[in-house]
């Protein structure tokens, strides 16, 4: 309690009260010109500490909506390259079409080739379209154009002749495949007799389909195919016999790169890849060096993913290593040991055009949301991971004549459909699931044929087809190998090929043998392109899910750190009051003294 | 002390940045297909926090990819680095072998950039000093930075800082083992959590010092008014006891005055 005022007093209690009153105007003026409740930390540290938290999820959502607008950028790009693709197509389909009818001469068909020689160009330079310096159709392998105009080479299976056949020589298969897709040939005898005497048919689908007539074995057992291959026949104590049937299988084939070494390894010996591709996909093998040292005492690992994942570490590389599915590497010492983190990779592929891999391009479009925006080459224009299908009999007694079976699938799953069974008209369905169709061939409800489904993939028009073979004795028919055919099945640059060499052999023929594929592949590259469809409309709901969060923290974060205008300036207004009467009250302070009053 | 306790996070936060950026990067391949090198130079200090020289001066050996094929993996996993957990936490420590204890504390936590792989494992040599790494849990650069009787003091990632201190108690011989992991909590925060955090810690001390000083401000102004109050002089109290005085002064002089009067008075009647 103070009880005695001093001069000294007044005036400090004056000054301290001014530069108060002065002290909070000046903040608040900092409010009103910076607009902004929180200036420093310490201003307000939970809320600048909330700030930050908001500010930095702006920013994150800022950076998801640029990806996703490159995303879209890619999809729209996809898009259109599909949509010129399938026009390419539908050309391709007009030739076909008109060259496989009545008008079709061969000088027609050698224009059309020339046309149809324009239509690949094109779809090629399309299929290895580019955003920026990626290219859009391959996997993650972005820097390597996916589709080459060659495929990279042909394979010719074993030959093999059934197992009820007659004849016992030796049957070999050789020559060099030119065709440009999977083929399997088969040969029938259809008169027995010595080499020079038999006849037979020729099939190039498998047993489907017989050449119209017989051609004679001739007298040194080499019979051709046709494509550059052969199968030669050697005698044994039986001749060749009526419904002896022999078959092989031409495809392309897989091929493995050179191995290529990183430029910054240590190691200056060399390395050779080697071995037959046995995968199912485009695969980038690499081998890392984890201890350096010589070539039998160096430590490393094996990755099958182009170094995405590692296995693990195991030594010794003196002797050629197994990469996997059939690649191997094999280094020779050079006058550098192996060093740490020297890298060695290998590029496999499987049979055909397709160079990229099947890996999906990912962005992050949200927290722990990943999209994956590519469409691969391989699922849209490649017969690749198409769907497909194994047979078994369960039921031999069934079974009695020869017949190829046709299914057709309807729009799900369970809306299969007998299209062709012509030798067995009481055939039906007796179950249909995703992965499983049995038959029963002569309606007696005991299923007689199982056909077993690959995963996926199945859409609406692909059909199944497969050929009952009687083998010899009426109880031990034969299974031939399964067809699938439709959307999902066809290679683009395989089937153009093989159109574009039909049109330049003159065989109408082959020529409306392309048809069908090419009017599944428009199905398959229009459903690529639904599947772009759908990933673009998913990705604006995301953006749009993400442009609405941003508004609310946005203003979450403005509530806490913008100034409200009208209040400040109500505060301000005050403390002008404030000061106003702390300087009126300095300027009265001096006035009043006893001495006033002293008369 | 302040300053030294902020500049240690600070470090820790840019640690925590450096580390975990440069083991992703080291995970990815740049666009000739090699192995990503460091992204960040390796430094301690915040201040000296920069791109590593050699991406500087040549871009494309950013290792973006997460494959040889020239992939963005890698891009999207190193932005993912901002929503990773930052603390490791130092698990007890087992005494394997031997019969003392230890207590194990990381001081700096931006250095503790990845769970280990297995325990890592001590075993002490002949001398207190002889302490040797048996197994590093996939900490590759882990060094024994010293070790006397009662203190290990652990390297992480060899830039000579002591990451980890192991406090020993008890007697300890050749042959005794320790054994301790590191691991992620979910309960832990990201690094821009963590900076935050520290952000609105020093809000709150500046904030709290701003308040100290009004308190103090608010006392000493009380002291100096009781102070005022009994040495100070008040115009108007001194002004009053002047006309006090004056008066009496006035009273005195008219007494005297009046003295007088009556001496002159006495005079003349005794002439």
């Amino acid at each position: 309690m103070i009880c005695r005022v001093a001069e000294n007093m007044k005036y400090f209690v004056l000054t301290s009260s001014l530069s108060r009153v002065q002290v909070k105007s000046a903040s608040l003026m900092e409010k009103m010109s910076t607009q902004k409740n929180i200036n420093r930390p310490s201003d307000d540290p939970v809320g600048a500490g909330k700030i930050l938290n908001y500010s930095s999820k702006i920013t994150a959502i800022e950076q998801y909506q640029n990806n996703i607008t490159n995303a879209e950028t890619w999809l729209s790009l996809t898009d259109t390259t599909l949509s010129s693709i399938r026009d390419l197509i539908s050309e391709a389909l007009g030739i076909a079409v008109s060259q496989s009818g009545a008008v079709a001469s061969n000088e027609t068909m050698d224009s059309s080739a020339e046309v149809l020689s324009g239509v690949i160009d094109s779809a090629m330079a399309l299929m290895n379209t580019k955003q920026g310096d990626s290219y859009i159709f391959g996997g993650s392998r972005t820097d390597v154009a996916p589709f080459s105009l060659n495929s990279k080479a042909t394979t010719i299976g074993v030959a093999a002749g059934m197992a009820t056949n007659v004849f016992d020589g030796a049957v070999t298969s050789g020559g060099t495949y030119t065709g440009t897709q999977e083929k399997t040939y088969a040969v029938k005898i259809i008169n027995s007799g010595a080499f020079g005497t038999a006849t037979c048919k020729i099939s190039n689908d498998g047993g489907k389909t017989w050449s119209d007539t017989p051609s004679v074995v001739p007298a040194t057992g080499i019979l051709s195919l046709g494509e550059g291959i052969t199968m030669t026949f050697a005698a044994g104590t039986k001749d060749l016999t009526t419904n002896d049937v022999f078959t092989l299988k031409a495809s392309l084939a897989s091929t493995i790169s050179s191995a290529s070494a990183a430029v910054v390894n240590t190691f200056d010996g060399t390395v050779v890849s080697g071995g037959n591709y046995t995968g199912a996909e485009n695969k980038a093998y690499a081998i890392k060096i984890i201890n350096g040292g010589a070539l039998a005492a160096a430590t490393y690992q094996i990755s099958s993913d182009g170094g995405r994942t590692w296995g693990a570490t195991k030594t010794n590389l003196s002797a050629p290593v197994t990469l996997g599915e059939g690649v191997t590497i094999t280094f020779t010492a050079g006058t550098q040991n192996l060093a740490a983190n020297d890298l060695f990779t290998v590029n496999a592929y499987t049979a055909g055009y397709y160079q990229g891999n099947d890996d999906s391009l990912i962005v992050q479009v949200g927290k722990n949301n990943n999209f994956i925006y590519n469409i691969t080459g391989s699922d849209a224009f490649t017969a690749a991971n198409g769907p497909s299908v194994t047979a078994a009999i369960s039921n031999p007694a069934a079974l009695t004549v020869e017949d190829t079976i046709t299914l057709a699938r309807g729009d799900s799953a369970g809306s299969w459909a007998i299209t062709n069974h012509d030798q067995y008209p009481d055939m039906v369905i007796t179950s249909m699931s995703d992965t499983q169709i049995t038959i029963d061939a002569d309606n007696d409800t005991t299923p007689d044929i199982t056909l077993t489904l690959s995963d996926g993939k199945w859409q609406k028009g692909n059909t199944v087809s497969f050929t009952i073979m009687e083998g010899g004795t009426p109880l031990s028919p034969v299974l031939s190998s399964v067809e699938v055919e439709g959307p999902g099945t066809v290679d683009l640059l395989g089937t153009l090929n093989a159109l574009k060499s039909a049109l330049e052999a003159h065989d109408i023929k082959a020529v409306s043998a392309q048809i069908d594929d090419l009017q599944d592949l428009q199905t398959q590259v229009l459903q690529a392109q639904t599947k772009t469809g759908s990933k673009s409309a998913s990705l604006k709901i995301v953006n749009t899910g993400l442009t609405a969060l941003n508004e609310q923290i946005t203003s979450m974060k403005s509530d806490i750190e913008d100034a409200d205008l009208d209040k400040l300036i109500i505060s301000y207004q005050m403390e002008q009051i404030a000061l106003e009467a702390s300087y009126n009250l300095a300027a009265q302070i001096g006035k009043m003294t006893i001495l006033d009053y002293l008369r | 002390m302040l300053r030294c306790r902020y500049i240690d996070k600070l470090n820790q936060t840019a640690s925590g940045i450096i580390n975990k950026v440069n083991t992703q990067h080291m995970a990815g391949y740049d666009q000739d297909g090699n192995i990503g090198g460091v992204f960040f130079e390796k430094t301690l200090e915040a201040k000296h926090m920069a791109v590593s020289s050699t991406i500087v001066a040549d871009t494309r050996k950013i290792a973006a990819s997460s494959t040889l094929n020239a992939d963005g993996g890698n891009a999207t996993a190193m932005t993912a680095i901002k929503d990773d957990k930052m603390y490791a936490s130092l698990s007890q420590i087992l005494v394997t072998v031997g019969t003392g204890n230890a207590v194990g504390q990381i001081n700096n936590i931006g250095q503790v950039f990845k769970d280990t792989v297995s325990d890592i494992t001590l075993v002490r040599g002949a001398t207190s000093s002889a302490w040797t790494i048996n197994n590093n849990g996939g900490y590759t650069s882990l060094k024994i930075l010293s070790a006397d009787n009662t203190c290990v003091a652990l390297d992480l990632n060899d830039n000579g800082s002591a990451d980890i201190t192991l406090n020993l108690a008890g007697n300890w011989t050749t042959g005794d083992t320790l054994k301790f992991s590191l691991s992620k909590q979910d309960s832990t925060t990201t690094i821009g959590g963590y900076y935050s955090a520290f952000m609105a810690r020093v809000g709150q001390d500046v904030a709290g010092s701003a308040t100290a000083l009004e308190r103090e401000q608010t006392i000493a102004a009380q002291n100096s008014a009781q102070r005022e109050a009994l040495s100070g002089v008040s115009l108007d109290e001194e002004m009053l006891n002047l006309i006090k005085y004056q008066m009496a002064y006035n009273a005195a002089s008219r007494v005297t005055g009046i003295v007088s009067e009556l001496m002159d008075t006495m005079i003349a009647i005794g002439e």
